[in-house]
C-alpha cells in the first residue's frame, strides 16, 4: 500500500495529493464501510487544516495515521453513546410523552460526548464526584460523606469538573 | 470568554446547587446583573450539563462508561423511571469490548496469530491471547472463527454456556438468549458446557444452555457458511423467537416479542440481513404475526390476536 517513492509534504495541498490515498486504504482496513472510511479521511485533512499552520511532518504516513486514529476512537466512543442512549430511549419509550427527534437526539449525544470525554481525563475523586452528583442523584452533603471529605472539596471539585467539561466543549 | 468569569460562574451554579436559600439568590442576582457576560457564563455551563436533566441521557452516559467507570457504586438509585418494563433486555456490556460491531455492521478481523474472526452485526468479542492459549470470549451476537494451526496454543471461544476448543478448524459460535449455539464448518472441536465433553464435526450444530449441549442436529453447512457471507439469514427449521433475535441484532431499533408466545412457530427461511424492515415484512406475510411500530426504535411482533387474544 505504500506509494512507490515517499512523495512530497511540503504543504498541506501535497500531503493531501500525495497520501489521501494511502489514508483511504489504511482506513479502509480499520473500518468496515468504505464510506466510512472516506468520511474519516476527510475529515483528518480538515482536522489538519483547521490545526493552524502546517508543519510538514517527517512521516507524513505515521503523522496522518495518528490524526486519523484519533478520529477513529472518537467516533466509536460516539457510536457507543449513541447506542445506549438510543436503547435507553427505547427502555422507556412507554413513559416518554414524545420522542425526540433526530435533531435532538444528535445534539444530546454531542453533549454527552463532551462530558464523557472530559470525564476521562479528569482525576479519579473529581470524576466520581460529578458521576455521584449528576448520573446518580446524589447531594453534595451526601457525596461528602460518602468519599469521606469535606463539603468544600466536593464543590470544588464540581466546579473543576464543570470547568473540564466546557474546555472539552470548546473545538 | 474570561477563565475568571466561567470560574466565577461554576462556583455560583456550585454554591446554588447545594443552597438555594434566599440570600443565595439574592448575591447571585446581584452576581448576573453585574457584567453582561456573566449570565452568558451560566448559560454556556448549564449547557454542557443539559441532556443529564433526562433520565434516559443519564443511563446512557453511565452504561457508556459502566464497565470502568462506576463499578462497585451505587447504580441502583436512579432505576425509578426506568422500572423495567416486562421484556426482555439484555444487558449491553459490549459496548466496551475489544472488538465491538454495531447493528447492521459486519467487521473481519485478522488476529496476529493468523487467525481470522469475523463479527456478525450487533456482536462484541474479549480476546485473550498468551503463550500457552488463545481466548476469545463472545460477549454478544454471532462469530464466524477461522482458526490458525498452533498446536502449542488452544484456542478457545468461551460463552456462559460453555467453551469450544479449537486447534486449527473454521465454524460459528452464536450468543442467542441463555443459550449458545455452536455450527461446525470444517474440522472438529471439542465442547465443554456443563461439566459434558462432546465433539462436534463439520455439518453438526449443537445448542448449548444451562444444563449442557442439547441434541446434536444436522445443518447444511456450505449454504449457511454461503448465506453468512451475503449477509443472509439462513433458518431451517428453526424456533421464530431465534429469527428475531438475530434479527434484532441488526436493527439499530428495539425488537420486542415475546419468545413463550411464539414459542410453537418454526420457520425456513432466508431473509436479507441489510434490510431488517423488509425481513420483517415478509415474516409477516407469511406467519400469523403482527408486527407494530410505536416509535422509530420501538418494534413488537406478536402473535395476530385470531391466534391468540392476550398480546
Amino acid at each position: 500500500m505504500k506509494p512507490a517513492q515517499p512523495a512530497e509534504a511540503a504543504t498541506l495541498e501535497a500531503l493531501y495529493r500525495g497520501y489521501h490515498g494511502w489514508l483511504l486504504s489504511w482506513l479502509r482496513r480499520r473500518v468496515d464501510c468504505s464510506h466510512h472510511a472516506a468520511d474519516v479521511a476527510h475529515d483528518t485533512f480538515i482536522r489538519l487544516l483547521s490545526a493552524g499552520p502546517y508543519v510538514a511532518p517527517r512521516e507524513p504516513q505515521a503523522y496522518l495515521a495518528t490524526v486519523a486514529r484519533r478520529l477513529l476512537m472518537d467516533r466509536n466512543r460516539r457510536r457507543r453513546l449513541e447506542r445506549a442512549y438510543q436503547d435507553e430511549l427505547e427502555r422507556c419509550a412507554q413513559y416518554l410523552e414524545q420522542a425526540p427527534s433526530p435533531e435532538q437526539i444528535l445534539q444530546a449525544v454531542q453533549v454527552l460526548e463532551t462530558i464523557d470525554r472530559a470525564l476521562a481525563r479528569m482525576k479519579p475523586r473529581i470524576r466520581e464526584t460529578f458521576i455521584l452528583r449528576h448520573l446518580d442523584g446524589l447531594d453534595q452533603a451526601q457525596i461528602a460523606e460518602r468519599l469521606g471529605v469535606s463539603l468544600r472539596t466536593v464543590q470544588q471539585d464540581l466546579v473543576h469538573a464543570l470547568l473540564a467539561c466546557d474546555a472539552c466543549a470548546q473545538p | 470568554m474570561n477563565a475568571a468569569i466561567l470560574r466565577e460562574a461554576a462556583q455560583w451554579l456550585v454554591r446554588l446547587d447545594h443552597q438555594a436559600d434566599a440570600a443565595s439568590q439574592q448575591a447571585f442576582h446581584a452576581w448576573l446583573a453585574a457584567d453582561p457576560q456573566h449570565p452568558l457564563a451560566i448559560a454556556r455551563l448549564q449547557g454542557h450539563l443539559s441532556p443529564l436533566k433526562q433520565a434516559p441521557a443519564r443511563a446512557a452516559l453511565r452504561r457508556a462508561r459502566q464497565p470502568k467507570a462506576i463499578k462497585g457504586l451505587a447504580l441502583s438509585l436512579l432505576i425509578g423511571l426506568l422500572a423495567l418494563p416486562a421484556y426482555q433486555y439484555s444487558q449491553r456490556g459490549y459496548l466496551f469490548a475489544d472488538l465491538s460491531t454495531a447493528s447492521g455492521q459486519w467487521q473481519q478481523q485478522r488476529l496476529a496469530d493468523g487467525s481470522t474472526l469475523q463479527l456478525d452485526g450487533g456482536s462484541a468479542v474479549d480476546l485473550d491471547f498468551d503463550a500457552n492459549q488463545r481466548r476469545v470470549r463472545l460477549l454478544h451476537g454471532e462469530l464466524l472463527v477461522d482458526v490458525a494451526k498452533d498446536a502449542q496454543r488452544p484456542f478457545y471461544v468461551d460463552t456462559p454456556q460453555g467453551s469450544i476448543r479449537a486447534l486449527g478448524t473454521r465454524f460459528i459460535v452464536e450468543r442467542s438468549g441463555e443459550a449458545t449455539v455452536v455450527r461446525m464448518l470444517e474440522s472438529s472441536t471439542r465442547i465443554d458446557s456443563a461439566t459434558q465433553q462432546l465433539t462436534l464435526n463439520p455439518g453438526q450444530r449443537v445448542r448449548l444452555d444451562a444444563q449442557g449441549p442439547g441434541n446434536v442436529e444436522k445443518f447444511d453447512a456450505r449454504a449457511h457458511e454461503a448465506a453468512w457471507n451475503t449477509h443472509q439469514l439462513l433458518a431451517n427449521d428453526e424456533p421464530l423467537a431465534d429469527v428475531l433475535e438475530r434479527l434484532g441484532r441488526h436493527r439499530s431499533g428495539l425488537l420486542l416479542f415475546d419468545r413463550q408466545a411464539l414459542q410453537g412457530l418454526r420457520v425456513t427461511v432466508m431473509l436479507p440481513f441489510d434490510d431488517p424492515a423488509r425481513a420483517l415484512r415478509l415474516l409477516q406475510r407469511t406467519l400469523p404475526i403482527e408486527v407494530s411500530s410505536y416509535t422509530p426504535w420501538v418494534t413488537r411482533v406478536s402473535l395476530k390476536n385470531s391466534a391468540n387474544n392476550s398480546q
